[in-house]
């Protein structure tokens, strides 16, 4: 029943050219997003996550970032190739994008309804009043209290959990296909990221809008995300259905990563933890750049990179172990 | 459940009367400076007589009266006359219109040139930022009397002149406190934000950017009126300025020059005198207090 992908990342390579050395933030990195699917990516700090989404949109600075390679396919569209103008049609037309950290990513001088109906009327043919109705019916959606007076309010006057909620308003005013979202709870508390997360939720199903949405918390993967996939070094590791991956996940770091979830009906112990650090980007390991971490490391692993390889019809993988399996098993 | 939302909204509401915008909080900053209050009132009352008295006043600009030269002030000629015959009164208000109106020009003007060049050189980094900096440099480097006699001496010494002359002099100053203010904003999220929303380099710096800037440059361009008066004064005083016959506060003091007008009639010079340090100290007084309510720190 797939249908067919509206996103379609090829081979993407976003590299950073630093003084120490090439930092590979996102290497060889492809995947697809589905219509009205959410895409989750999970994995540590610094494994090329947000580069990947920011690639998407073409906001990594370059310098120091350089797109090295790839294709980036939307509506028709190469988005690498794409000129200036078409790219500022695409951003927060079609594709938006929440970040993380609400309390500094609105701008202090304009009112809230400014600030959204400004996003409108760059897209739309509107005018000023329209626009801010609409802003003022995005912010009724997005369920702040009081939208009309929270419209002339200026940001500061927001808590964190209103602000992000405004951002999420901002991002989905132009109803655009895909959202990409950037850790947006990380930075609220967890009532209210519950809210925020049900409310992201709902909205996606109204505005039949597809979402990435990048996290480290685990948790929250398993309640948003339909499919998954895992990042480690600036590479895909694993990508799987949501089910798939949390019942039988194949890559060690996968695996590694579900053990150390903190869960609640373990007491007194420590937590798992996976062994090591990720690697410094711009001096991987040789081969498999989880080897070194890997409790299942083979020598193949430590002189040969594992491709991304179709291990079943819905899942991929990129780990010796997990291709030698699937031999033995058709064996 | 309606009654509880309406008292939490009403609550709400209550809050609401504590929130204030920026500005409104720097007005109430403003106003607990007494001393700056009351230079802005003495500063609006030099305007609004530099705008009315020649309105109003009996005696024209150039109108000379030879039988009452170099009158000590009475009550036909408030402030007396000049050495013929004209009313210094009403020179001394029309002079204020052209000093304050050169100094708001000048001020206006290179804002307007520091501004724009400044937050190009902030946004952009790079080569655009040395470009305009290092022409900034070599602006501020030039010997400003010097440049000024040469310029006066090339072109006519008309009001157009001066204003041109001042504002391409002084545009180095504002243009690096924006670069320098544009520099740490631009790396804020919400910079970020806007470029995913798709809006254009153009509406990001000069519609999301500036604004934040502003405070700073109303202090700054409070502070710089009062430096261009001087400036202007100084120059008419020299004779590079604005000429006779056309009145300045700079060059109604010129007659000061000699001894003998000191000792004797000191109503030729000594009322533009206290006219020119009224309006610099009160818009010195005020640039500080609008410093210190802009200033976040200052906050009690």
């Amino acid at each position: 029943m797939r249908k067919q992908p509206i996103l379609q990342v090829k081979n993407l390579k976003t590299y950073f050219h630093t003084d120490s050395g090439t930092v590979k933030a996102a290497d060889d990195v492809s995947f697809d997003v589905y219509p009205e699917e959410t895409l989750g990516i999970v994995g540590e700090s610094g494994c090329g996550k947000s580069i990947t989404c920011m690639s998407i949109m073409q906001l990594v600075e370059t310098p120091p970032g350089k797109y090295e390679g790839g294709e980036i396919l939307f509506d028709g569209i190469d988005i690498m190739k794409a000129s200036k103008r078409q790219i500022m049609d695409i951003r927060g037309n079609q594709i938006s994008m929440i970040f993380q950290e609400p309390m500094t990513s609105l701008n202090p001088v304009f009112r809230v309804a400014d600030q959204i109906a400004e996003a409108i009327m760059v897209h739309q043919n509107v005018n000023k009043k329209d626009a801010e109705e609409q802003a003022v019916d995005m912010l009724r959606k997005v369920g702040i209290p009081n939208p009309e007076r929270v419209a002339r309010d200026f940001p500061f006057a927001l808590s964190g959990g209103m602000r992000q909620r405004v951002m999420i308003a901002m991002a989905l005013a132009c109803k655009p296909k895909i959202l990409i979202a950037d850790e947006p709870t990380t930075a609220l508390d967890v009532t209210i990221q519950a809210q925020v997360l049900q409310l992201m939720n709902d909205l996606k199903d109204d505005y039949q809008t597809s979402v990435i949405f990048i996290t480290h918390d685990l948790g929250v993967i398993a309640e948003m995300s339909d499919r998954v996939m895992v990042m480690y070094a600036g590479k895909i590791v694993e990508l799987a259905d949501v089910e798939e991956l949390f019942t039988t996940p194949k890559h060690p770091y996968t695996i590694g990563l579900m053990k150390s979830k903190p869960d609640m009906s373990t007491t007194g112990d420590r937590l798992t933890v996976i062994q090591g650090n990720v690697p410094n980007l711009n001096r991987l390991p040789s081969g498999c750049a989880f080897h070194p971490r890997c409790p299942y490391v083979m020598d193949i692993c430590k002189e040969e990179t594992p491709d991304l390889r179709d291990i079943s019809a819905t899942r991929k993988a990129a780990c010796w172990k997990v291709f030698q399996e699937k031999e033995v098993s058709y064996e | 459940m309606s009654t509880r939302t309406d008292i939490v909204n009403r609550r709400l509401l209550k809050k609401d009367k504590n929130v204030e915008s920026f500005w409104a909080n720097v007005f109430k900053q403003f106003k607990r400076n007494k001393l700056a209050v009351v230079s802005t009132y003495i500063v609006l009352a030099i305007v609004l007589a530099c705008i009315i008295v020649p309105m109003v006043s009996p005696y024209s600009l150039e109108q000379t009266d030879t039988a009452n030269r170099a009158q000590a002030p009475s009550r036909s000629h408030w402030l007396g006359t000049d050495n013929i015959g004209r009313d210094l009164f009403t020179r001394l208000f029309i002079g204020g219109r052209i000093s304050l109106g050169i100094a708001l020009a000048v001020v206006t003007l290179e804002c307007i040139i520091g501004i724009v060049l400044g937050t190009l050189a902030g946004y952009y980094g790079g080569i655009v930022d040395g470009i305009i900096m290092r022409i900034s440099d070599i602006f501020l480097c030039f010997p400003f009397l010097i440049i000024c006699i040469v310029i006066v001496s090339i072109f006519s010494s008309g009001p157009a002149t001066l204003i041109l002359t001042l504002s391409i002099l002084s545009w180095p100053s504002i243009a690096r406190i924006v670069r320098a203010q544009i520099l740490s904003l631009r790396e804020l999220e919400y910079m970020e934000a806007c470029e995913a929303l798709g809006i254009s380099d153009f509406k990001r710096m000069f519609r999301h950017l500036l604004p934040n800037v502003m405070a700073y440059i109303i202090v700054y361009a409070t502070l710089g009126i009062a430096a261009t008066i001087l400036t202007e004064t100084s120059l008419s005083f020299l004779g590079l300025g604005i000429r006779f016959p056309i009145p300045t506060w700079g060059n109604l003091i010129q007659p000061a020059r000699e001894l003998v007008v000191i000792q004797k009639y000191w109503w030729y010079w000594m009322p533009s005198g206290i006219a020119i340090f009224l309006t610099v100290m009160c818009c010195n007084i005020i640039g500080d207090a609008l410093r210190d309510a802009v200033d976040p720190k200052m906050k009690r």
